[in-house]
């Protein structure tokens, strides 16, 4: 008899410190649709390194030291490019890529092979060898910087990319590790949030421009040579620069 | 800031005479309540709800806040010695003086209320109403569930509003109320050392049934819309904080819910999504919310100013805060930032996500620091116009922004 009043007090007592909360939840949908809303402005103007005129092309003076060596001596073009972006809609990109496989007058049917044995089709490429990894090609990288600078040189970065520069190379669409996302196309411009200074990004991750002003970049361009052939000629004219709003 | 208490301390909300709608008819009205609508006793509003407490004789009453049956605050009276008194509230005119209303809704339904005593004597307060100039004023012994042996514990009593009670109490002298609440003794009731606790005074219809509404209404012009979206104008692109096109109406007119609130969150799955949020690609953008809970539609002014649907944010070097940037005082933060659910502060000192409840003694109708939940931060009432905003400052063209916002009734 005492064991069947202790078991029910013990039941009472737990009863008395438990409840059941009645929860009833009425949900609205909030919406702010800006779909149409936003404004895109973007620009990209070729000039010249000296005198600042507007240019229609990337030429290399390589000095003769260069010509033949064994070490890639990365060599500043001749122009650079003033890259402005106001942009206040989401989904807008410019991108820039190379199909050096389309072109009649430098057409690469040969790539060379990176250190990781990849192979590659971007850069300027020699049209009598048509590419191959013996004077075939002269890579192309480039920088983002916020403020002008001729006197700019280029250090190549390893896996580590300085986030005040973005130190990227040209990339072909047939090179093979190529892969359509935003992190092999070269984009100009992206938004975060914000409307602000030009981004890069790509496989080395994002340069944020953070000493951009006036929503204004610029763009050089340095070729590397090595083992090149005097009195031959190396070029593209499969350098795209696409804006894309997605 | 209200205090349940027959002192008045009304702070804000104060002089000028405002289109309010009159809570008489409620299910439920609140005559000392916190958590229900009713009466209110801001006497310069000159309104139907007005009212004062008035006393008499040596009955002297104190706000107390020490374990109270409802909200944060319950009175305490306590009869002179051997003397007569005693107090009450009433109706009162443009003038403040005693003055009537039509409150035969009410016939044969209840005057409820809970109360706490000292001492089994205390049974012989007479305690009730006034109608068409009459004292109607019984022992609590003869209420509805008094018991004189329970001492210092909170009970819940009522008593008809009918014939039975008082052969005076009629539908048509209840159509001349004054007093809602009215106490009055003489010597012979009177023993030292009684204390009355007084709590959660409302009356309450005939077969009157709780309901809890939501309704939406138009900002432009309080007209009610059958929808479930809010929704901000594309016009308000790169603005700044704007007030969304539809406001709700929440009214909660029930005696039966226990221990009852209502919350206010959005329910994105992400604490960093508190407000309306985009998606595209790998970037996601959000528009901040906040929301405010306001005893009337917006615009309107009183005592303390303009209230208004404009919203304006800073920064005090220590937390950003709210306030209503139409009424020019930064002091005025009736605003809260939103929350999502997968981020609801839950201390004690901050809660951004209740409107309203029982035991919260009120609605939220201020902000201070940190969405506090401390006295002055509520405001007596069940029934409120919530308002949302959202921060369209940093929004990006091209995108459609939408979020879950969730309004929860709780209660055991």
């Amino acid at each position: 008899m005492k064991k069947v009043v202790s078991l029910l007090a013990v039941l009472f007592l737990f009863a008395g410190l438990s409840f059941a909360a009645t929860v009833s939840t009425t949900t609205y949908v909030g919406i702010a649709d800006f779909s149409n809303s936003g404004t895109v402005d973007f620009s990209f103007t070729l000039k010249n390194v000296s005198g600042d005129a507007v240019a229609s092309q990337l030429n290399w003076t390589s000095p003769d030291a260069f010509v033949g060596g064994s070490t890639v001596a990365w060599v500043r073009a001749d122009q650079y490019a003033v890259v402005a972006a106001t942009v206040t809609k989401a989904g807008f990109n410019v991108y820039m890529y190379q199909t050096n496989k389309n072109s009649s007058n430098y057409k690469a049917e040969t790539p060379r092979h990176n250190a990781d044995n990849s192979t590659v089709y971007s850069g300027l490429v020699n049209p009598e060898k048509k590419g191959g990894d013996f004077k075939g090609y002269i890579p192309v990288a480039f920088s983002f910087v916020g403020t002008k600078n001729a006197n700019i040189t280029y250090d190549i970065k390893t896996a580590t990319v300085s986030a005040t520069r973005s130190d990227k190379f040209f990339m072909d669409t047939a090179d093979s590790t190529y892969t359509k996302d935003e992190g092999d196309y070269m984009k100009y411009t992206k938004i975060a949030g914000l409307v602000g200074p030009v981004f890069a990004q790509g496989t080395d991750g994002d340069w944020t421009g953070s000493d951009v002003v006036n929503n204004t970049a610029y763009m050089y361009f340095f070729g590397g040579f090595a083992n090149i052939t005097g009195g031959e000629k190396y070029g593209t004219d499969q350098l795209h620069i696409v804006q894309v709003t997605e | 800031m209200f205090k349940k208490s027959f002192v008045i301390l009304f702070l804000s909300m104060l002089s000028t005479s405002v289109a309010f709608a009159s809570n008489i008819g409620r299910n439920f009205y609140g005559v000392l309540s916190e958590s229900l609508s009713g009466v209110n006793f801001n006497e310069s509003l000159h309104i139907d709800d007005s009212v004062r407490f008035f006393a008499w004789g040596n009955m002297g009453s104190s706000n107390q806040t020490d374990n109270p049956k409802e909200g944060l605050n319950y009175t305490r009276c306590v009869p002179g010695n051997s003397s007569w008194g005693g107090g009450g509230i009433t109706f009162v005119n443009s003038s403040n003086a005693e003055a009537d209303r039509d409150m035969s809704a009410y016939y044969n339904g209840e005057l409820r209320l809970s109360v706490k005593i000292n001492n089994s004597n205390c049974g012989k307060f007479p305690v009730g109403i006034k109608v068409n100039g009459i004292n109607i004023a019984v022992p609590l012994s003869n209420f509805s569930g008094f018991d004189s042996s329970k001492i210092n514990q909170w009970q819940d009593i009522s008593l008809k509003l009918n014939s039975n009670t008082n052969a005076n109490i009629t539908s048509s002298n209840m159509a001349k109320t004054s007093f809602l609440l009215l106490i009055a003794y003489d010597e012979n009731v009177v023993s030292n050392n009684l204390a009355l606790d007084i709590d959660y005074v409302r009356w309450v219809k005939p077969n009157a049934t709780g309901a809890f509404n939501v309704t939406v209404k138009k900002v432009s012009d309080n007209t009610t819309v059958n929808t479930s979206n809010i929704t901000w104008a594309s016009s308000n692109f790169q603005t700044e904080w704007k007030v969304a096109e539809q406001y709700l109406v929440l009214d909660f007119d029930d005696d039966s819910k226990k221990n009852w609130d209502v919350k206010l969150y959005v329910n994105n799955s992400s604490a960093t999504r508190n407000g309306l949020y985009a998606v595209k690609g790998k970037d996601e953008f959000v528009m901040p919310m906040c929301w405010r809970a306001s005893e009337n539609a917006l615009p309107y002014s009183d005592g303390s100013g303009s209230h208004t649907t404009q919203i304006g944010e800073d920064y005090d070097g220590t937390y950003w805060y709210l306030y209503d940037k139409g009424n020019g005082d930064k002091g005025f933060r009736p605003w809260l930032y939103m929350q999502d659910l997968k981020a609801l502060k839950t201390d004690k000192d901050k809660d951004y996500s209740t409107v309203m409840g029982y035991k919260t003694g009120g609605y939220h109708a201020y902000s201070g620091e940190y969405g506090s939940i401390s006295n002055s931060g509520y405001y007596s009432g069940s029934k409120v116009s919530l308002y949302l905003g959202a921060n369209c400052k940093n929004t990006i063209g091209g995108l459609k922004y939408t979020g879950n916002i969730c309004v929860v009734l709780t209660y055991e």
